[in-house]
């Protein structure tokens, strides 16, 4: 199998966050921080990450909150800077990241299309061919022609994922957002994800839905506190997964 | 300059950005783009009431000397504040999509820069039904407005990184420019500067240096109104009569501007792929 086989290629990945500001903050809070010993507390959301996924299979991500799953997604995504490491994709990309992420709320449904389509860099002449198509592909018929901010979260839903699949992209980056579907729309999106596969893209979802994970999933990366604990069949991975996590999390609580 | 090139590669996002842009301010408005000829109309005409019949500024023609300043003057406020938040309002779409970042900014002052025109416009009629003169100095107009979008783009790239960072910076640009507002030859002009006794030579000198905007205001308004007869200025150096000549304080401040417009893009460089880290 030739190296070009692998649409993601992620090498010793490191992300380290700058925790100084918690966000947007005041003056007041900076003088206060600058005050303390140690202003600029790292977070190391992704210690020496590697993975590869090869067109035409569907991976599975999981990993207890905070174990670095979305900002794994995110850095091949091209959203955040790696520290460290090396990030290869090769194709386009489409993405289903938080529910309301790529939208302008104030824009109607089919705007909203317009806009992502040339910010994920495609030229309105590629786009207008995709338009017709929409209305049917999202389900949203009519509703497309009103502003986002109307929408319910089912319908952002709807929306986001028929851009992510509008333009046939090689790479597709799902990130636990499924709870938002009916359960109806959520077997027509694994539909649409493993006929995806099936032309040969490389599909990555996060997901604690685990049972989904078992039933559509090819492989499984298992992620802790930024680091792969394991990957490989999706049985032997969700097995160890289940057996070592699961049980801590019910005793905690 | 690489920059740039890539915006213009985008130029199509950037369209549609500015168009949403100007669809998103008149919004649910019953008037629309009337506001943007309401709006100046309306203010120049409660200015002209206050300084010129109650205050008695001895200006010619005092309305239309506002309209040619207030104007860029408006373009320049707006874009500031409307930049300070071009990120934190487009935060949806820095979290999904690499594009390049600078496209933000571009577009904010471009949707400004497009209302400008719209009142610009309606200058145009006033300027006809008044039979003013087109004289050559109109073409250095260009010029002008160069120079200052150069520094404001420069300092909106600044402020809208600053303000990721720091939430104050929304009410410190408020008072900022209430105060610049008055600190600019703009309800008066640059003549009673220059003709004042009330203030000492170098505070004269101060407010023409610091203030890289001014130049460009009395350079609309020479050129629009006065033909080009540009204004004599306090002379800089006792010794060096050229220091005295509205190009010498033009230059000064094309030089302020462009070094701020190259501070602000390295400044946005330096941070612009962290601003969805940030929230």
């Amino acid at each position: 199998m030739g190296e070009a086989d692998y649409l993601v290629e992620v090498e010793k990945l490191v992300k380290r966050f700058h925790v100084r500001h918690e966000g947007r903050t005041s003056i007041k809070h900076m003088v206060v921080r600058m005050l303390r010993p140690y202003p600029h507390e790292p977070f190391w959301a992704l210690k020496g990450v590697t993975l590869r996924v090869r067109g035409g299979e569907i991976v599975g991500i999981v990993g207890v909150n905070g174990s670095g799953k979305s900002t794994l997604l995110r850095i091949i995504a091209g959203i955040y800077v790696p520290t460290d490491g090396q990030v290869t994709v090769r194709g386009d990309i489409g993405s289903l990241f938080e529910l309301e992420a790529g939208f302008n709320v104030e824009l109607t449904g089919l705007e909203n299309i317009f806009l992502s389509g040339l910010l994920m860099g495609y030229k309105r002449d590629e786009i207008r061919p995709v338009l017709p198509y929409m209305r049917e592909k999202s389900e949203l018929g009519d509703f497309l022609d009103v502003p986002v901010k109307l929408y319910s979260s089912g319908m952002k839903f709807r929306l986001g994922f028929a851009i992510a699949l509008a333009f046939n992209p090689q790479i597709l980056l799902v990130d636990e957002v499924m709870a938002a579907a009916d359960e109806a729309f959520q077997r027509g999106v694994y539909r649409a994800l493993e006929a995806a596969r099936d032309r040969g893209a490389a599909i990555m979802i996060v997901s604690h839905e685990l049972e989904a994970v078992r039933q559509h999933c090819d492989r499984v990366i298992w992620l802790a506190q930024g680091e792969v604990l394991a990957d490989g069949p999706t049985e032997d991975v969700l097995e160890r997964y289940l057996s070592e996590v699961v049980p801590s999390q019910v005793g905690d609580t | 300059m690489r920059e740039l090139t890539r915006v213009w590669e985008w130029r199509e996002a950037v369209e549609v950005l500015v168009s949403r842009n100007l669809k998103v301010r008149y919004k649910n408005s019953a008037l629309g783009f009337v506001w943007s000829f309401l709006n100046p109309l309306a203010q120049i005409a409660v200015m002209t009431i206050v300084f010129r019949h109650i205050i008695g500024i001895k200006i010619p023609n005092y309305s239309i000397h506002l309209f040619t300043v207030y104007l860029p003057w408006q373009f320049f406020s707006q874009a500031l504040s409307d930049g300070s938040i071009c990120v934190v309002e487009n935060v949806q779409l820095l979290k999904k999509y690499p594009f390049p970042r600078l496209i933000l900014p571009v577009a904010t002052v471009l949707s400004n820069l497009i209302h400008m025109v719209l009142g610009v416009l309606l200058l145009g009629v006033i300027f006809v039904v008044l039979r003013v003169v087109v004289t050559p100095a109109f073409a250095l107009i260009p010029v002008f407005l160069l120079i200052q979008l150069a520094f404001m783009l420069g300092l909106m790239l600044m402020v809208a990184v600053l303000r990721m960072y720091y939430e104050d910076i929304r009410f410190a640009l408020e008072a900022v420019l209430k105060l610049w507002f008055y600190l600019t030859p703009l309800v008066y002009n640059i003549q009673m500067v220059v003709a004042t006794d009330k203030l000492s030579l170098i505070w004269k000198k101060l407010y023409l240096l610091l203030n890289p905007i001014t130049p460009a205001m009395i350079g609309y308004r020479s050129a629009l109104l006065e033909g080009g007869d540009w204004p004599a200025l306090p002379r800089l150096f006792a010794a060096l009569a050229w220091t005295e000549s509205f190009w010498f304080y033009l230059g000064v401040s094309a030089v302020i501007s462009v070094a701020v417009f190259f501070v602000g893009v390295a400044v946005w460089r330096k941070y612009e792929w962290q601003l969805p880290e940030l929230m």
